[in-house]
């Protein structure tokens, strides 16, 4: 009888012992997931089929634009190692006079411009942010939109805050792909 | 049909026949669920502490453009805070304070005592009051926090085990000693399972002054409410002249935890072998046991139990002896390693034993008990009834 009892406590303990596992400690879920309200995707329609006229270069235009100006820009996607951010439906572009650096310079990659000087490349960026009509943030899927990394681009849109004459943000409601990298 | 079952009551006699043989089939069992254990909790410690799903707020990094993979390696405009602040929308506020934190993260030699001759590598954080409400994961459970201009610092609970100290060496009125000067312990805090745990807080504009870096910072962390990373994301590259790069906290760290997954593999992997040698040892063990018996198990044929019956029976004294290791082995594992301290390249974490960690070092006993059975139960049911009774 004792034999049976230790018995039966030894395999309730370890049954205890694995329900209490299976219930006990959860997990708490990342906390750090989205916020505010969810921004629209940005449809195939913001892609331009034809070249918009009037197309200016950044080194051109980021002197003399100011915060309202309606423009149409060209430049080449690039300037940093990531410089495309679907969430954010955000790109960067360079001066398309300015050339990526040659792969024996060693950046990480050749759109990263990380041989140019950082006020050579402030003389020649802009961030472009895709918007709606509305003039509300887009998001953005660039591969299904066809866009990448060295591609040549011309934008319209109005110029957005200007805080100094180094950045030049232009809210972009029309996107035409030039050419590929 | 239903079978004839042997008693259950024969099973557990049988296990006192040879204490010996018990005690190395308990201890077989308890070492690979110890094992099992060690090996479960560091990577899951590790794991827990580098990903640090407890102690994320709706937080978003800014640091230096081309730093993304490491916050030490980050230097931005310490007026980036400021900027920030104020052009991007949805920041957390609350009692008129703005969820920006201006943060210096670096790693500084420094010694106990001027004269010490050993330097030890510390983790720092400057900080500004803001970080603590930015992450609400660090809490101060001893002291205050560190005030500007008076030399003073808060540490973490692990900071010890990442300098490689005793705790009392780092009680609240101690010194540390670097930048040619004692900075006095005036506080503890608390962040669990967080990297932050083992560092070592002071004020911003000390470890400023003391690193000569009065004009750049590390990175300004930003807690969103209503706002989102998209916002961020495009204040950053926006303000190109500032060269910073948006990285949710959340995904920073786990680019981290992927940089440490090799070695999370190579001590599951080490486990495993461990874990199977242990199971080969009780096999063994099962094997001396059960081939002194073929002639008691050819008898219980003769009488009528079928094979099926022995072997269940067998096997209920190899589940029940592994059963009772793997209880022991949980409860040593609980009381010796759970939350020990484990130093580590970015700082140090806790062995963790949680749900998942006990349940798979009581998987693993049983394991041992059940596959130890199986071999030799076969060997011994193999033979013939009459060779069975004729065995010595």
């Amino acid at each position: 009888m004792r034999i049976r009892h230790l018995a039966s406590l030894t395999l309730l303990a370890s049954a205890g012992l694995g329900l209490a596992a299976c219930s006990g400690g959860e997990e708490q879920a990342s906390t750090a997931g989205g916020n505010g309200t969810a921004a629209t995707a940005a449809s195939a329609e913001i892609m331009l089929a034809a070249l918009p006229d009037g197309a200016v270069g950044v080194a051109a235009a980021k002197p003399t634009v100011v915060e309202g100006d309606a423009v149409v820009l060209r430049g080449r996607i690039g300037g940093t190692r990531a410089p495309m951010t679907g969430e954010s439906g955000i790109f960067l572009i360079m001066d398309p006079s300015l050339s990526p650096c040659p792969p024996d310079e060693g950046c990480p990659a050749p759109w990263d411009y990380c041989c140019e000087t950082p006020d050579t490349k402030l003389a020649n960026n802009a961030t472009i942010q895709l918007v709606g009509a509305d003039g509300d943030q887009l998001t953005a899927d660039f591969a299904a939109l066809g866009l990448e990394p060295m591609d040549e681009v011309v934008v319209v849109g109005t110029v957005g805050p200007r805080p100094n004459t180094d950045v030049l943000l232009v809210k972009a409601t029309g996107v035409h792909k030039v050419a590929g990298g | 049909m239903p079978i004839r079952q042997l008693p259950f009551d024969y099973a557990l006699r049988n296990l006192g026949r040879s204490r010996t043989r018990l005690a190395a089939s308990l201890l077989g069992s308890m070492l690979v669920v110890v094992l099992i254990l060690a090996s479960g909790g560091f990577v899951r410690g590790m794991q827990r502490t580098l990903v640090q799903a407890e102690g994320l707020h709706e937080n978003v990094i800014l640091l230096g453009a081309g730093s993304e993979e490491a916050l030490e390696r980050s230097q931005i405009d310490a007026a980036s805070a400021g900027i920030a602040a104020a052009s991007i929308s949805g920041i957390k506020q609350a009692g008129g304070v703005t969820y920006v934190s201006p943060e210096i993260n670096m790693a500084l030699p420094l010694r106990t005592e001027a004269g010490d001759p050993v330097e030890r590598n510390a983790v720092l954080r400057g900080v500004r009051p803001v970080a603590l409400l930015v992450h609400p994961a660090v809490e101060i459970v001893a002291g205050r926090p560190p005030r500007p201009g008076e030399e003073e610092l808060m540490i973490g609970e692990l900071a010890a085990t990442r300098l490689d100290l005793p705790a009392e060496r780092l009680a609240i009125g101690r010194t540390l000693h670097f930048d040619n000067r004692d900075w006095t312990i005036v506080g503890r805090f608390s962040a669990p399972n967080t990297v932050m745990n083992a560092e070592i807080w002071l004020p911003l504009t000390d470890l400023q002054v003391a690193t000569k870096r009065e004009a750049t910072i590390s990175s300004v962390v930003v807690s969103l409410e209503g706002g989102r990373f998209a916002d961020v994301d495009l204040f950053a590259k926006s303000r190109l002249d500032l060269e910073l790069s948006a990285v949710r906290e959340s995904d920073y760290y786990a680019s981290l935890a992927a940089f440490y997954r090799p070695i999370r593999v190579m001590v599951m992997v080490t486990a495993v072998l461990i874990a199977t040698g242990g199971i080969l040892g009780g096999l063994n063990t099962m094997y001396a046991a059960f081939a002194a018996r073929v002639r008691e198990v050819g008898m219980l044929q003769a009488l009528g139990y079928t094979r099926r019956a022995v072997a269940l029976s067998l096997g209920e004294e190899s589940v029940f002896v592994a059963a009772a290791g793997a209880i022991i082995g949980v409860g040593l594992g609980l009381l010796l390693l759970d939350g020990l301290a484990v130093r580590f390249s970015m700082g140090a974490f806790a062995i963790t034993l949680d749900a998942p960690v006990v349940l798979a070092g009581l998987a693993g006993g049983l394991l041992v008990g059940v596959v130890g059975a199986i071999p030799p139960a076969i060997r011994c049911l193999r033979l013939p009834i009459t060779e069975a009774l004729k065995a010595h």
